[in-house]
């Protein structure tokens, strides 16, 4: 028991020193967005408790109409395969708050001298992942950025949302009848270029919209 | 003669005013008889693929979608969709006017599985509706209202369609005729929630918040609960929180109990009233004595009644001006 123990935790510290994570970061526009009846917060969360020093990245894509999580992960699943780690969005889907955790999906299992590009998307897992508003109908929220160098190749960074989201936005006009519609939507998240230690905000404060037909 | 005539009047009178008043229900239905829509055979490297079908329906020229008067979509079919050497994902919607109304997501696995295939909706109506099958061929019913923009006066547009991703397979859906299109459906469940502020008791580290939660929709609201978010540091909350159930316009005054853990200032409170499929927040500042003693109850006093006191002298203020403005 004890050798599996000491097993574990090498591994454990291995994949520490290969695979770097994003440090925690601090946000001046952390807020609740309403939307019909639901609401959201503006950003993800490193953990489930909102404050804004414990935000990860901000709300930049959202899927409506005839949106819910799997059926995303599907329609993108030719760009973006791979799994990530797990961060908390939280919802309020008309009937109290909640958060739901996803580690969504990335363009490259773990990048080396190079980036990929990694989303995360939250709905309400209680009720099929999906909320539904007679405003906008099933629709979904979600949180995009880059990690690079995150397995080594060079100093490890993440983030660059803007970007992240209007590469997202291509590959989706790529699936049949879906609709994007670029900097739609105000979440109030603007993030100038800057750097919390390897956390590299950049986001114009307007989501790409996503209209699953 | 004449009392004939005036009975006469009455019940077409009657007769007009049933038919037009919000809540009588009204279904259409748009379909003359069961309709099937067949995923095409997939080809080349496909991943997703779409098939619907597409039917007109006549609605008021008034037609919208709430505050009072809903409409609402059932979808009865039956899903013949085979099992494939991969697990596969398939969704039906019901919309209208391009407007998705009706989710229903299936879930098929691989040929051989013991597993059963899975379905399921999510609607403010019902909520979460689910089922199993192990069979290939199986009926479902669901039902939602139809979004703000899914209603229009004069010419509406059904479409039933089906969506396929990952592994593709041919499947149908075969649309019975009974689904439809219901108006006059009440709206869905909205809760409002108000703290009783000039109620408001503190002894000891006792704090007591008296609160009224009223259900202002059209359905019922189911399993409400009441609950004060609070600043962990600053506040407890105390005691078990049940829940409620309530009927359209019904209201019901609970008392919430939280222990003071610091005595010192003001603190926020969102008091959250939430039900399966409806919320609300008031939001109270409270003034915690800075000890337990009489005289921090008096502080807390004090606001309260300057809260109550000061606008209503205002008020009576603005009314004597009113009163004392010369007549011309």
């Amino acid at each position: 028991m004890r050798i599996r123990m000491i097993v574990l935790a090498a591994v454990a510290c291995i994949g520490a020193l290969f695979v770097a994570t994003a440090h925690a970061a601090t946000t001046y526009h952390l807020a609740a967005q309403r939307l019909n009846e639901d609401s959201f917060d503006n950003y993800d969360f490193n953990s489930a408790s909102v404050s804004s020093s414990n935000v990860d990245w901000p709300v930049g894509l959202f899927f409506y109409n005839n949106a819910e999580v799997e059926k995303i992960k599907a329609g993108l699943s030719q760009s973006y395969f791979y799994p990530g780690d797990t961060q908390n969005g939280r919802l309020d889907n008309s009937f109290g708050w909640f958060f739901d955790d996803d580690g969504g999906r990335k363009t490259r299992v773990c990048s080396v001298g190079n980036y990929d590009d990694h989303y995360r998307i939250y709905a309400d897992p209680d009720h099929g992942n999906r909320n539904w508003t007679a405003g906008v109908g099933f629709y979904v929220i979600g949180t995009t950025h880059v990690d690079g160098n995150e397995c080594g190749g060079g100093t490890a960074y993440f983030g660059f949302s803007e970007p992240a989201e209007d590469r997202l936005g291509s590959v989706a006009r790529s699936v049949t009848n879906w609709t994007v519609y670029d900097d739609n939507y105000a979440m109030n998240n603007y993030e100038a270029y800057r750097a919390e230690g390897n956390h590299w905000w950049l986001n114009n404060g307007n989501a790409t919209m996503f209209r699953l037909p | 003669m004449r009392l004939a005539q005036r009975a006469t009047l009455a019940c077409a009178a009657l007769l007009l005013l049933s038919g037009t008043a919000a809540g009588a229900k009204r279904s259409i239905r748009p379909l003359k008889g069961d309709v099937r829509v067949t995923s095409s055979r997939p080809q080349g490297k496909k991943d997703h693929q779409v098939a619907q079908i597409e039917r007109t329906f006549q609605l008021p020229p008034d037609a919208k979608q709430g505050p009072e008067d809903w409409y609402s979509l059932d979808l009865d079919l039956e899903l013949l969709a085979p099992r494939t050497d991969r697990d596969r994902l398939i969704y039906v919607t019901g919309s209208t006017n391009g407007r998705a109304s009706v989710q229903i997501k299936v879930k098929v696995p691989q040929r051989g599985s013991a597993r059963p295939t899975e379905w399921s909706a999510f609607g403010l109506i019902d909520g979460l509706t689910r089922g199993a099958s192990s069979a290939n061929r199986f009926e479902i019913s669901a039902r939602n209202y139809l979004q703000f923009k899914g209603v229009r006066p004069g010419e509406n547009r059904l479409e039933i369609g089906i969506e396929q991703y990952g592994e593709l397979a041919q499947d149908r859906v075969r649309i019975f005729k009974s689904s439809r299109i219901t108006g006059g459906m009440p709206g869905p469940a909205r809760v409002s929630v108000r703290a009783n502020t000039l109620s408001i008791t503190i002894r000891d580290d006792r704090v007591t918040v008296p609160v009224t939660v009223t259900n202002r929709g059209g359905r019922a609201a189911q399993h409400v609960r009441v609950v004060p978010e609070v600043d962990p540091t600053v506040l407890e909350p105390v005691g078990p929180q049940g829940t409620l159930r309530l009927e359209p316009g019904e209201t019901a005054v609970r008392r919430l109990v939280m222990r003071a853990k610091r005595s010192d200032g003001k603190t926020v409170v969102h008091i959250r009233a939430a039900s399966d499929l409806a919320t609300d927040v008031d939001v109270i500042s409270l003034a915690l004595p800075a000890s337990s003693d009489e005289s921090s109850s008096l502080s807390l006093r004090v606001i309260l009644t300057a809260a109550v006191f000061i606008p209503a002298g205002l008020v009576l203020m603005r009314r004597r001006r009113v009163r004392r403005q010369p007549t011309r």
